[in-house]
């Protein structure tokens, strides 16, 4: 069907363009401005004379009455659905008016029995669509030219009575509706984008107290005490250690719109005791952000997801579903990372419980684990996990990246326990 | 009084006796800031110089065995103004090299560096200005002999920019 409608539409491309420019062969310019165009364009609704794929296979039915549809089967062949099967010579004469049928290729003509005319599918179809496309739930509507029905695609099961409600209303009958399950469709986005609901994995933005604007990834979203919010790093808010009411935007701040969030919680770092003289210590470098901000939008959310990428890519493939947390790390374990500078990496866990200081500060984390994996500046925050179940996009958390050293490159994560422990007990699916 | 000649390719940066003293004490504050912040610091300061350009000086303490501060200069040469992507906290590196090219210390060491990613808009004429502190020790914490030795300044940038500044020769008497 794919194929039949591409290689109709280059036909209409081509068809318009012959007509419109070719058989003119003239350099004079109109002084309307209008270029010769195919008297069935010029019949049809709309600003410019559009014409769809399904607007030519409708002017063939109101043509030769009873034609259905028409698509190229696997064998080669193109199928004329009839409603009257006697009409199928005519059916295919209209179609070669239409269409440049050249440029179709096709071994042979078959002809299939159908219900309904294109035609009057169309006019079910245009009396609905605008109606329901809107609604939650929709992914789509088609008039499916194989099967001569109004196929609906439908994320949410729960909408289906009250779609067919709508279609039932102006007369289709219940043999010309089909249904199916459909994923919602989402534009190719990354980790960078503003992506919404959010999840885990994401860009986000924040500024420190002096102004300056930092990029850092969005952990994991967690409930805390009741309260929604997110995971990311304690150093990816105004100071590390401490609650600065610090915002946070997704992907980048654009005045309110893409503000999503509040950090409620950063425990102090503490001073004495493990931690050495002239250093602050943590088990963890996590914070928690509330969402949405109180004074921002709502924001989707896509509680228990990590947004999925292929190994080293930051374009969104659909997300993993965060089935628990993994407790503890082991060593020897294969975990992956995402994050929105380099996104997701693989490796498996070499050190587990390492005191380490951190370049640049007088902060001394205490035991964190590391992995021989690909890092970048802006991945800090990004969630880190094992994929379980088979590898079927089901995953449990081991914990929260915050540093990158080289040689090797490795990533340095806190673990879930220890997110857990200073942030109090977080539910995150 | 500050004067800057060129020798063996390098650029070297000393000072005048009688200025010593006011540059210890200037030295000692700037030590003592940076020990609060673990070393290194990194700050902003407007310039008249023009191209985007990353400069390495060296501040010297009067003890000869005492800490020698680096100070690298990423000022914006360019009409317009630059959005740069600073890589990591600390996003500038400082090292040490014999002449030789064997590596005697490193600002950032082993230790891992928050993966974070800043954005600052760096406007025309306007300058970054980054110091640390080194306290004379090598990589094993061995305090290092008298000779020459090349300080070598980066900062991290996201691509397409990069910022590394030529190496500076450091006489430690």
């Amino acid at each position: 069907m794919k194929r039949a409608r591409f290689s109709a539409l280059c036909a209409v491309l081509v068809a318009v363009l012959t007509v419109g420019y070719l058989s003119g062969c003239s350099d004079d310019h109109r002084s309307d401005g209008i270029t010769d165009v195919p008297e069935v364009l010029k019949s049809m609704p709309g600003a410019g004379n559009v014409m769809t794929f399904d607007d030519m296979l409708a002017t063939v039915a109101k043509r030769v009455p009873g034609f259905g549809g028409a698509y190229l089967g696997d064998d080669g062949s193109l199928t004329l659905v009839m409603v009257d099967a006697s009409k199928a010579p005519a059916a295919e004469s209209a179609l070669r008016s239409l269409f440049d049928m050249q440029a179709v290729e096709y071994s042979s003509i078959r002809v299939r029995q159908g219900n309904y005319g294109f035609d009057q599918l169309k006019g079910w179809s245009d009396a609905v669509d605008r109606n329901i496309l809107g609604r939650d739930g929709v992914v789509f509507t088609d008039i499916d030219e194989r099967d001569n029905t109004l196929r609906v695609g439908i994320s949410d099961p729960s909408i289906r009575k009250d779609v067919e409600a709508a279609y039932r209303a102006v007369g289709v009958p219940a043999n010309a509706l089909a249904f199916e399950a459909a994923e919602p469709v989402r534009q190719v986005a990354t980790l960078q984008n503003t992506v919404r609901p959010i999840a885990g994995g994401l860009q986000i933005h924040w500024f420190s107290p002096a102004g300056a604007g930092f990029l850092c990834t969005l952990g994991f979203l967690a409930r805390r005490q009741g309260v929604l919010g997110f995971v990311t790093n304690s150093h990816c808010s105004g100071t590390q250690g401490g609650v600065q009411n610090t915002q946070y935007h997704q992907s980048l701040a654009a005045g309110i719109a893409n503000r999503i969030g509040l950090e409620t919680a950063d425990p102090a770092y503490f001073l004495g005791g493990i931690c050495p003289a002239g250093k602050k210590c943590r088990y963890s470098d996590a914070a928690f952000a509330r969402v949405p901000h109180p004074a921002g939008p709502a924001v989707a959310t896509a509680f228990g997801r990590i947004e999925r990428t292929a190994v080293n890519s930051l374009v969104i493939l659909g997300t993993h579903t965060i089935l628990g947390k993994q407790i503890p790390t082991f060593l020897g374990e294969l975990v992956q990372k995402t994050g929105r500078t380099t996104g997701t990496s693989v490796g498996r866990v070499n050190r587990t419980c390492v005191n380490t200081s951190v370049s640049g500060s007088n902060v001394y984390m205490l035991c964190q684990a590391t992995v021989p994996a690909n890092v970048g500046s802006g991945d800090s925050g990004s969630p880190v996990y094992r994929v379980v179940n088979g590898g079927v996009f089901s995953v449990a958390l081991n914990g929260i990246l915050w540093g990158g050293s080289s040689n090797p490159t490795t990533f340095w994560f806190s673990t879930m326990d220890r997110v857990d422990q200073e942030l109090t007990a977080l539910t995150v699916n | 009084m500050e004067h800057m000649l060129v020798r063996r390719g390098y650029s070297i940066v000393f000072r005048k006796r009688s200025q010593l003293k006011l540059t210890s004490v200037f030295m000692i504050i700037i030590a003592a800031v940076s020990a609060m912040m673990g070393g290194c610091t990194a700050g902003k300061k407007h310039t008249d110089e023009g191209p985007l350009t990353c400069l390495v000086s060296i501040q010297r303490s009067s003890a000869a065995e005492g800490a020698v501060t680096f100070r690298l200069t990423l000022a914006n040469r360019s009409a317009g103004a630059l959005d740069l992507g600073l890589q990591g906290n600390p996003a500038f590196r400082f090292s040490v090299v014999t002449n030789s090219g064997a590596l005697v210390w490193e600002s950032t060491g082993s230790e891992p560096v928050q993966q974070i990613l800043e954005l600052r808009t760096l406007a025309p004429s306007d300058s970054m200005v980054f110091t640390c502190t080194w306290n004379r020790t090598d990589t094993r914490g061995h305090t290092v002999p008298a000779g020459e030795y090349l300080v070598h300044g980066r900062v991290e940038l996201d691509p397409p920019l990069t910022a590394r500044a030529t190496p500076v020769l450091l006489v430690l008497d």
